[in-house]
C-alpha cells in the first residue's frame, strides 16, 4: 500500500537507473509511433478552453484538412476537470464542459479524429485541482478507457516525491543524498574508514565542501542552463580491497537536509549495470542540521575478495518519476490490455527524461515551457523568439537539437513542447523556420492556436500545412536531424550545447527513400548575408549510418534539390549545397534527393 | 484569528465597485464569473479557502481583461526579477502582469509568494489599485 510519504518502490532492476542504457522497455510499451500530430487547447486558450471551443477546433481541423497531412489529436489541456474528485473519481468541469468527456470524445472520434487529455503524476493539476493522478491510477485510467482516450499528456505538478513545481521544496529529501564524510567497513578482522573527499567523484554534480561530499542527485533539467548530453547525475564512489568475501558491515558518516543539494535518502550499491546489487535504498535518519553529521547504522554488503566497486548515490529522482509515469501506464494495461493510448511525458526535462523516458513514454519534454503567454478565446496570446529562460522558440530549440541520438521509432520523441506558430510577436519567418525546426528534429507537431484564424491558402495556413515539412516529421525512417554544422561550434556541431543565437546553424535528416532533408537556419535576430553551404561527403559523415543506402548518397552524379518551401526544383552536380543570405530567423529547407 | 482573506471575500470585494456586479448576490456573482471565465470552479468549491497569492493574481488578471478589458502590459519585463515567476507554469503571465500594472508586489526581495496567503489588508490595497491607476506602483 503506498501512501505520500514515501514513493514507489522500482518493481525490478528494469526500473532503476543502471537500466537506463538499455533498449528495453516496461510493461509492454507498445512502440513505433511516429510523432503526433494535432492541436492542444493550451496556447490558444489556457485554463479557458471550453467543450464549445474544442468542437469547434475539430471543425475546423477538418475544414481546414489538415486532419488529411496528419493532425489527429485533439488534446484538452489544463483546466477541464472538476477540481475535485467526485466518488474518488476524476470528472468533468460542468461549466466549460457540460456533455461530459465521454460526448466529446464521441464527437471527436465522429469526425474520425482522435481525443487526448491531460492529468499529472503528482496530487493536483498544475492550475491546481485536486485530481492528479498519484495514487489513483487504476481509476483514473479506467475513467481514460470508458472516455475514449488515445492520447494523455501527463505533467508533473504537485509531485509529492520530488521538488517538482508547486510540491514542497522539503521534497528534495527524496532526491538527493546526504552530505557524506566517510564510510567505515567492518567485518572479520577487517577495519577501515574512507574518507569521501578522497572517493571518487562519479559524473557531475556532486562537489567536495571542507571535509565533505554534498550534491549527489541528478541535475534539475527544468531550466535552460545544463547540456542534455553527458553524466547528469553524481555518484560517490570507493574501491573496497577485502581479504576475503563475505558479508561486512558498513557506517556512513552523514548529515542531512531537505534542500535542493542535500537530502536524506542515500542508495548503496556494489557494482554496475547488471551486476549492481543494492544494499540500502531509503532514507537515512534525519540529522540536526547539514553540518552536524552523525554515523548510520550498519547496513550490510556483501563483498568478494579482492576489489569492490562500493557506490554511495541517490538516483531517485528518475527512479520516482519513472515509476510514477510506469505506474499510470501499468493502470492503463489492467484498463484495456489493447490500449495503445500515446503518452505524452511532460515533467519539463526536470529529471532528464530522455535517458528514461523511451521506457515508458512516446515523448518527453525537454524543457520547462515554450511560452507562458497563453492566449484566450479572442486573444492568440505571445511566443518569443528568443529568451535567457525557456519561454522562446530557440531556448527550446538549441537543447533538443542535439538530442537526435535519444529518439526514435523505438524509442520517442524530444518534446520542445508544442507550437507558437500563430501567437502575437512572431514574425512569419520566425514561424516558418519553428516548423521547419520541429519537422527536422521530430518533435510532436501539436499546434496551439486557435484555428478560427486560419484560413486556407493564407500565410500561417502555408506554414502549419506545408506537406513536404510535415513529411519530413512523419517519415517512415523516424530519425531526428543532426546539426552537421554549427557556425558557433569549436569541434562538434552535433554535441555542443550552444544558446548565443547568433549564428547559423544546418541539419541534416536521412529520408526513407535515400535523400536527405538539409536546413540552412539563421538562428539570430539579424540579416546573415554568409554564405553557409554543406557538401554531401559532410552529410554522409554525420548520418550517413542512418540513411539506407549512404553509398549511393555519396557517390551519385547528380542530385535533384526541391525547395520545400517555394517548390523550386534544381539539378545539382557538385554535391555541394548552399545558401547565400538568410533573413533574421529565416531558414532554407531543401530535400537532396541523390538521382 | 487570522487576518488572511478568503476567496469569497476578496472576489465579492472586487465585484463590489464593478458596475455590472455591485448589484448580484454572492452565488450570482460566481455564477457570472464562472460563465465569462474570470473564475475558475475551484474558486466556488474552494470558497472557504484562504486566498493564495498565485490564485489572487489570477483572478485579477482575468477580471481584468474579462470585465473591464484593461489591455496587458507589453512590457514585463520587471516581473522577471521574480525567482519564482516561471515556477507557476499556469500563473506566470498573471503574475506577471499584475506585478507589471502595479497591482500586486515581491513577498519579499525578488520573490513573488505563490502560495503565500493574501491578508485582507492587502487584498483591499489590491482592489483598490485594480480600480484607481493612480494608486498602482510604478514599475
Amino acid at each position: 500500500m503506498n501512501n505520500l510519504d514515501r514513493p514507489y518502490t522500482p518493481q525490478n532492476s528494469e526500473y532503476r537507473f543502471d537500466s537506463f542504457s538499455k533498449d528495453s522497455v516496461l510493461l509492454n510499451k507498445k512502440k513505433g509511433h511516429l510523432p503526433a500530430m494535432g492541436w492542444n487547447s493550451w496556447n490558444a486558450f489556457g485554463s479557458g478552453n471550453t467543450e464549445e471551443l474544442s468542437k469547434v477546433m475539430a471543425d475546423r481541423l477538418i475544414e481546414l484538412g489538415l486532419d488529411k497531412l496528419g493532425y489527429q489529436y485533439i488534446v484538452l489541456d489544463d483546466g477541464c476537470y472538476k477540481p475535485v474528485r467526485i466518488d474518488g473519481r476524476v470528472s468533468n468541469e460542468e461549466i466549460k464542459f457540460p456533455s461530459g468527456f465521454r460526448a466529446l470524445s464521441d464527437y471527436i472520434h465522429s469526425k474520425g479524429l482522435k481525443f487526448g487529455m491531460y492529468n499529472d503524476v503528482g496530487t493536483n493539476l498544475c492550475a491546481g485541482a485536486e485530481v492528479g493522478t498519484c495514487l489513483h491510477e487504476d481509476v483514473d485510467a479506467q475513467k481514460y478507457v470508458e472516455w475514449g482516450v488515445d492520447f494523455i499528456k501527463v505533467d508533473n505538478c504537485y509531485y509529492p516525491w520530488d521538488n517538482a513545481t508547486f510540491s514542497n521544496e522539503a521534497n528534495a529529501r527524496f532526491v538527493y543524498a546526504p552530505n557524506i564524510k566517510s564510510v567505515r567497513v567492518e567485518g572479520d578482522s577487517f577495519k577501515e574508514e574512507y574518507k569521501a573527499v578522497n572517493g571518487l567523484l562519479y559524473g557531475k554534480g556532486a562537489e567536495c565542501k571542507d571535509d565533505h561530499v554534498t550534491g549527489i542527485g541528478t541535475l534539475d533539467g527544468t531550466g535552460p542552463e545544463h547540456s542534455p548530453l553527458g553524466a547528469l547525475s553524481s555518484e560517490l564512489r570507493f574501491n573496497i580491497n577485502v581479504p576475503r568475501s563475505g558479508e561486512y558491515d558498513v557506517y556512513v558518516t552523514y548529515a542531512t537536509a531537505e534542500v535542493p543539494g542535500i537530502g536524506c535518502w542515500l542508495q548503496l550499491a556494489t557494482g554496475t549495470g547488471d551486476d549492481t546489487v543494492y544494499f540500502y535504498d531509503d532514507p537515512l535518519k534525519a540529522t540536526q542540521d547539514s553540518l552536524t553529521f552523525t554515523e548510520s547504522e550498519a547496513i550490510k554488503v556483501s563483498f568478494k575478495e579482492g576489489d569492490n566497486l562500493l557506490r554511495l548515490m541517490n538516483h531517485r529522482r528518475q527512479e520516482n518519476t519513472l515509476c510514477s509515469y510506469a505506474k499510470l501506464l501499468e493502470a492503463f494495461n489492467k484498463a484495456d490490455p489493447d490500449h495503445d493510448v500515446i503518452l505524452s511525458i511532460c515533467e519539463w526535462g526536470k529529471t532528464q527524461p530522455h535517458i528514461w523516458g523511451r521506457k515508458v513514454g512516446d515523448s518527453w519534454r525537454t524543457l520547462n515551457d515554450i511560452t507562458f503567454w497563453v492566449g484566450s478565446d479572442g486573444d492568440p496570446g505571445k511566443a518569443k523568439w528568443q529568451d535567457d529562460y525557456t519561454p522562446s522558440i530557440t531556448s527550446q530549440y538549441n537543447k533538443a537539437v542535439i538530442m537526435d541520438e535519444f529518439a526514435g521509432l523505438d524509442k520517442g520523441w524530444n518534446d520542445p513542447d508544442m507550437l507558437t506558430i500563430g501567437m502575437n510577436d512572431l514574425s512569419l519567418d520566425m514561424c516558418k523556420t519553428h516548423m521547419i525546426m520541429w519537422c527536422m528534429m521530430n518533435a510532436p507537431l501539436m499546434l496551439g492556436l486557435d484555428l478560427r484564424r486560419v484560413q486556407k491558402g493564407d500565410e500561417l495556413y502555408k506554414i502549419i500545412a506545408n506537406k513536404g515539412f510535415i513529411d519530413l516529421n512523419q517519415d517512415a525512417l523516424g530519425i531526428q536531424a543532426k546539426r552537421v554544422y554549427c557556425s558557433l561550434a569549436e569541434n562538434e556541431p552535433d554535441k555542443e550545447y550552444i544558446r548565443d543565437i547568433n549564428r547559423l546553424d544546418i541539419l541534416a535528416k536521412p529520408l526513407s527513400d535515400n535523400s536527405a532533408a538539409v536546413s540552412f537556419i539563421n538562428v539570430s535576430n539579424e540579416h546573415k548575408s554568409t554564405v553557409t553551404s554543406i557538401d554531401a561527403k559532410t552529410i554522409v559523415k554525420y548520418i550517413g549510418d542512418k540513411m539506407p543506402d549512404k553509398a549511393a548518397f555519396l557517390n551519385a552524379e547528380q542530385y535533384k534539390v526541391i525547395d520545400l518551401w517555394t517548390g523550386n526544383e534544381s539539378i545539382n552536380s557538385t554535391g555541394k549545397f548552399e545558401t547565400a543570405s538568410l533573413d533574421p530567423a529565416d531558414s532554407v529547407c531543401i530535400k537532396v534527393i541523390p538521382i | 484569528m487570522t487576518d488572511f482573506v478568503k476567496r469569497e471575500e476578496f472576489i465579492l470585494l472586487l465585484s463590489r465597485n464593478c458596475k455590472e456586479l455591485k448589484d448580484l448576490k454572492p452565488d450570482e456573482i460566481f455564477d457570472s464569473g464562472l460563465k465569462a471565465l474570470w473564475l475558475e470552479s475551484e474558486d466556488l468549491i474552494f470558497r472557504d479557502k484562504f486566498l493564495e497569492r498565485r490564485n489572487a493574481a489570477r483572478i485579477v488578471h482575468e477580471f481584468l481583461r474579462r470585465v473591464l478589458k484593461e489591455p496587458d502590459e507589453d512590457d514585463i519585463s520587471g516581473a522577471k526579477t521574480l525567482k519564482d515567476l516561471y515556477d507557476c507554469h499556469v500563473c506566470t503571465a498573471h503574475i506577471a502582469q499584475v506585478y507589471s500594472k502595479g497591482i500586486m508586489g515581491e513577498k519579499k526581495k525578488n520573490v513573488f509568494g505563490l502560495t503565500d496567503h493574501v491578508y485582507k489588508t492587502e487584498a483591499a490595497k489590491i482592489v483598490d489599485r485594480v480600480y484607481k491607476k493612480e494608486n498602482r506602483e510604478e514599475r
